[in-house]
């Protein structure tokens, strides 16, 4: 079935075909909202009310990028969720705890201790400098670098011009390149800049 | 337009930047990917940044694809195809709001009708207190008319029977016991009659709070009347005790009529007192209708709420 038909039988309250499109997307939403967010459990209570939200404005949608359209709802969700843990930052302990104890050289087999301690920290300069950034120029960062959208994708989904898309992302980007020289020295000689 | 503004005051190098961006991302047409690789040919400086953003972007490319912790998916339960809404439910908004609007109607109306009856209640006291007044003086002005008539009849009433008196006195020849019997059954069923009479009259003229006042002065002038005529009879009678007795029973004859008359013309020819023009033009019909506005409002208040209770019962 494809994703059109689902997406009618959805509107017209066919609950499993939504979750046919849940299942289809559910991944993307997450991993944008993660990577925006940086914390594992809001991540996954946006990605939730991100669905439901969608669900309940499915009549609304009117054809076109239906992943897009499903992003859009998500940033939208996470520019509220920033704001609010602007006035109130909090957090977990859950989440302390599971970095602590849930190394990616833990779950990767492929390489040796070496890369993959290697790859760690890069990953973990790569994902504070990410957490430094504005808000506005982090979406666009994850939307454009992680999760890998045309510029014309990423002013759809965020509501932006164009021009704003580009001037956001060379922004985030000399940022990024400024954050990551700080971390010159603990990364290997491949990582440096 | 503020696009185009933006654009065409962005530095030079800023505009480098963004192009070369693109020229990373693939967002470049095939022109201007060569424009720029020609200019890039001769900049070793771009070149150094061209690596570092390229770099940089593997590395974020890199970044773990993270598993979705759960599935997010729907409780068919919770969000399945939603059955359609219970009447009830449906109706209950439209219940309370439409019983909060009544009852903004009715405490609205209920209450100008409150005001408008207090202007009317202080215009119906000046109005009563004018009409008191204007009684009075009805009743006064028809007081001393009916006393001063009573007064010209009696006197000349009183000379024309002292003068039939006087001319009958020697042909009369009957026993003094006879003629004070026949006196007395004759002088009393008249005065009860004649009584009776003024009094029922006087009921039906006067008006009920005039009642009083006008069987005073009746009953003044009555007596006023039936004294007077009896006084100039016995000034005037020189004769006998059967001469007397005579007078006596036509006089009481002829005063009680007379003073029926008097008493009960009066009332008449005074022209009764109109009620005054203020209550006339009083809202009384007004009244009614806003009380039985007022009573529609509350009925109508009381059955809609009757009914969101019923339907806030039924909807849970």
């Amino acid at each position: 079935m494809d994703e059109t038909t689902l997406i009618q039988k959805a509107k017209q309250g066919d609950i499993a075909a939504y979750n046919q499109l849940v299942l289809t997307y559910q991944q993307d939403v997450y991993n944008v909202t993660h990577r925006i967010m940086g914390v594992p459990q809001t991540a996954e209570d946006i990605t939730q009310e991100t669905f439901i939200a969608a669900y309940k404005a499915l009549n609304q949608f009117r054809g076109g990028n239906f992943k897009a359209w499903l992003l859009r709802i998500g940033t939208n969700r996470c520019y509220d969720a920033l704001r609010r843990y602007k006035r109130r930052p909090q957090t977990s302990l859950d989440e302390i705890t599971e970095q602590n104890e849930s190394p990616a050289f833990l779950e990767s087999k492929a390489d040796t201790p070496e890369k993959q301690q290697e790859r760690t920290d890069m990953e973990n300069a790569i994902v504070v400098c990410l957490d430094d950034l504005p808000d506005d120029q982090r979406i666009v960062t994850v939307l454009s670098d992680v999760e890998e959208y045309s510029y014309k994708e990423i002013a759809e989904i965020i509501s932006v011009s164009l021009g704003t898309v580009k001037s956001r992302l060379n922004r985030a980007r000399a940022k990024l390149r400024d954050c990551l020289q700080r971390f010159r020295e603990l990364l290997p000689s491949r990582y440096r800049l | 337009m503020f696009e185009f503004l933006r654009e065409w005051v962005k530095p030079t190098a800023v505009k480098r930047q963004e192009m070369m961006n693109a020229y990373l991302d693939g967002e470049l047409s095939s022109q201007e990917r060569n424009a720029f690789e020609r200019f890039l040919a001769d900049d070793e400086a771009l070149q150094q940044e061209l690596a570092d953003r390229e770099m940089i972007k593997s590395q974020l490319r890199q970044l773990p694809r993270l598993a979705v912790p759960r599935n997010f998916i729907l409780d068919v339960n919770i969000y399945g195809r939603p059955a359609r809404r219970p009447f009830s439910q449906t109706a209950y908004p439209i219940l309370r709001g439409a019983t909060v609007m009544a009852a903004f109607v009715f405490v609205f109306v209920f209450g100008f009708s409150m005001f408008a009856g207090g202007m009317a209640t202080e215009g119906a006291v000046y109005d009563s207190v004018a009409f008191e007044q204007s009684v009075d003086t009805a009743v006064e002005n028809a007081a001393k008319t009916a006393v001063e008539e009573s007064e010209v009849v009696a006197e000349s009433e009183a000379a024309e029977e002292s003068e039939e008196a006087a001319a009958a006195a020697a042909p009369i020849d009957r026993t003094p016991a006879d003629g004070i019997v026949a006196t007395d059954e004759l002088t009393e069923p008249p005065m009860a009659a004649g009584s009776e009479m003024s009094d029922g009259a006087v009921n039906e003229e006067v008006m009920p709070e005039e009642e009083g006042i006008f069987d005073d002065t009746a009953t003044e002038v009555e007596e006023e009347i039936s004294e007077s005529p009896v006084a100039a009879v016995e000034e005037s009678t020189t004769g006998t005790d059967d001469t007397l007795a005579t007078e006596k029973t036509a006089t009481a004859t002829r005063v009680v009529p007379t003073v029926t008359a008097t008493a009960t013309a009066a009332p008449i020819a005074t022209p009764p007192p109109t009620p005054p023009p203020q209550l006339r033009s009083a809202p009384s019909p007004n009244l009614s209708d806003t009380q039985l506005t007022q009573i529609g409002l509350l009925l109508l208040f009381l059955l809609l709420l009757t009914l969101t209770i019923y339907t806030r019962k039924r909807s849970g």
